[in-house]
């Protein structure tokens, strides 16, 4: 079973691949074929990456939200997902040019980080069996996948110079910080049922703190001073950096509690 | 000076001086959590800055509470009512979470408990003295089919006055709840029983692991360095299972605290270190660790997070909406 997830991870990776630069190519031109061609690639990227996780959810048996590998095939899927979902309603396409390599680029981390990971997998150790934990990592994906979304728009803004998306952008940025919002709440009922605590200030909690805070600062300095286009766009890029700290940073670099062990 | 005060009040309880103080908080929490990893949310000036936020935000929000009194009254219409009504939840919400976390800090109560099988520990006392006893009846530990632990249960006895109150089962993910307090299942080891003779003075004690005990009428140490029960070569000091297949406690020799051999031996089994001179690990007796926690903040706090989650997700229903009937997203629409 390994083998075939492995596969199908490379076929979206290249997909991915292949799609942002079909993005890029359709961005300069305005080409309508290339954006068309680039979303069919999203689209085949997205089903087989969809297969690698149904496929492991079959191999495990529980849903695909209990360790690092698991929520990078989630978080990219996701974000691809919530692209496409955008580019259906706003019909903008421009964003792909970047988003669909951030998805490649975390779906790579995969192979960087966690190479053997593939067919592999340990039961459920006793703390991370909680219905909590479920719809925590749940709500923290879609938050995530939405502020890749964000970060998206706003690169392109940032490249265009304009700030025609603002909207979008706070759109994107406002759904994930409801997510982020929840899945910090429900993170604090689990470690609350699991070890006591709510709030540890862990690592992992207190990054996800700052980067809600980054959120929440965007979010009432856009409404209420008007912050819009590039300061803005810059805010919600940094956000999303602190978004990838508080995954890659604080699960590699530091430790804590949420280190899956 | 009345009007300094308004003034200053004014510019405190402003969203601008909100913003500046989630900023700061951002960034002390970043740097604290990368320089003082385990130790900076009891820094003073932390719990300083958000104690402030504290007050800054009640303020703010009792005011937007008197102002949203005065548009109802001018008829914003229901939606922008329900925007206005779902961001004062959101703030409350954030302030309970606030008020729940402080009580905590000044009147929970916390602490750790070591039980073996048999033993007994005060957990709470009300004021008549009459004390409130957990008595673990046993320890275990479900296992997978691979062997990794699957659950650590404590089944345990509640006595209260000396009379049985309730038995119940502690595990990882399901606290005990009596009266206020929580009790969790937070880790497990093991006592080792040795036996240690030394020109015929035979001495029994039980033992955690690391302890180094002396033996009588000699220069001679030993340390009860671990306890693995299912002991394999390949593995070195680490359990190949979880299993007792071959139980054996590694120790080591000191003589004059010099480091003078090292072994894994069966329990049971009389070891000879030096003529006249033994040691037996004679049994293993598991004890469970238990976190005992009294939060009084708790209902503030979960309050808050159900108000926060509840009022976050009803403010930001409207950012879906279709653009030009947004409150000010699209400015142009407005002018
Ligand atoms: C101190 C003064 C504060 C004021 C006057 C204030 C005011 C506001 C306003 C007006 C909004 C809605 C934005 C809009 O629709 O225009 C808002 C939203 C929000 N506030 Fe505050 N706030 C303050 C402090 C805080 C603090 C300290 C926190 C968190 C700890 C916080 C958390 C939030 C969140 C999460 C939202 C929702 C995001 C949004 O839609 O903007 N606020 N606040």
């Amino acid at each position: 079973m390994g083998v075939i997830i492995k596969s199908s991870l490379v076929l979206a990776l290249i997909l991915y691949f292949i799609s942002g630069t079909l993005y890029v190519l359709g961005g300069k031109k305005e080409v309508q074929t290339l954006f068309l061609a680039a979303k069919v690639a999203a689209l085949g990227g997205a089903l087989a990456n969809l297969t690698a996780l149904v496929l492991r959810t079959m191999m495990t048996g529980r849903l695909p939200l209990t360790d690092g590998y698991e929520f990078l095939l989630l978080f990219t899927w996701v974000t691809v997902l919530l692209y496409l979902l955008y580019e259906k309603l706003s019909k903008n396409k421009q964003g792909g040019a970047v988003l669909m390599f951030i998805a490649a680029f975390l779906l790579s981390s995969i192979f960087i980080l966690m190479p053997e990971h593939h067919g592999r997998y340990t039961p459920l150790m006793p703390a991370l069996k909680s219905p909590w934990l479920t719809s925590h990592v749940l709500s923290a994906v879609l938050a995530y996948g939405a502020f890749a979304l964000g970060a998206a728009l706003a690169s392109i803004q940032l490249i265009r110079k304009d700030s025609v998306e603002d909207i979008n952008v706070y759109r994107a940025v406002g759904g994930g910080f409801v997510m982020l919002s929840i899945s910090i709440v429900l993170g604090g009922v689990w470690a609350e049922q699991a070890w006591g605590t709510y709030w540890s200030w862990d690592p992992k909690e207190t990054w996800a703190l700052i980067t809600w805070i980054i959120y929440a600062i965007y979010l009432h300095v856009y409404r209420s001073k008007g912050w819009r286009g590039h300061n803005a766009n810059l805010m919600v890029l940094a956000g999303f950096v602190l978004v990838l700290f508080t995954f890659f940073g604080v699960n590699y670099l530091l430790s804590g509690l949420h280190s899956y062990g | 000076m009345p009007e300094l005060f308004h003034k200053v009040l004014k510019a405190f309880s402003s969203m601008k001086a909100g913003v500046l103080l989630l900023a700061l908080l951002a960034l002390f929490s970043a740097l604290g959590s990368t320089l003082l990893p385990d130790s900076f949310n009891h820094l003073i000036l932390f719990n300083i800055l958000i104690i402030i936020l504290f007050f800054n935000l009640s303020i703010c929000t009792f005011n937007r509470c008197r102002r949203i009194k005065r548009l109802w009254g001018a008829g914003t219409g229901i939606i922008g009512g329900l925007r206005q009504w779902s961001l004062i939840i959101l703030h409350i919400g954030v302030i309970l979470i606030l008020i729940g976390g402080m009580i905590n800090n000044w009147f929970g109560e916390s602490a750790t408990l070591r039980l073996a099988e048999g033993e007994q520990a005060l957990i709470a006392q009300d004021k008549s003295g009459v004390g409130v006893n957990i008595q673990l009846e046993g320890f275990e530990i479900e296992l997978y089919e691979n062997s990794m632990p699957s659950q650590y249960l404590s089944h345990v006895s509640l006595y209260k006055n000396s009379k049985l109150e309730q038995q119940s089962t502690i595990s990882v993910n399901h606290p005990l709840r009596y009266e206020g307090i929580k009790i969790y299942q937070q880790s497990y080891g093991n006592l080792v029983e040795v036996e240690t003779e030394g020109q015929g003075q035979v001495d029994s004690s039980t033992v955690l692991e690391g302890q180094i005990l002396e033996i009588a009428d000699s220069k001679w140490q030993v340390k009860v360095f671990k306890y693995v029960p299912d002991f394999d070569l390949a593995y070195g000091m680490e359990s190949k299972s979880l299993q007792p297949n071959n139980p054996r406690v590694i120790y080591s020799l000191y003589q004059d605290k010099v480091m003078a051999g090292i072994g894994a031996a069966p329990l049971g089994e009389k070891i000879e270190i030096a003529s006249g001179y033994y040691v037996e690990f004679k049994g293993i007796k598991p004890y469970t660790v238990l976190k005992v926690k009294e939060d009084p903040g708790l209902p503030y706090a979960g309050a808050g997070g159900i108000l926060f989650m509840l009022g976050v997700v009803l403010a930001e229903l409207k950012i879906f909406s279709k653009p030009g009937q947004g409150n000010g997203n699209r400015k142009a629409v407005v002018e």
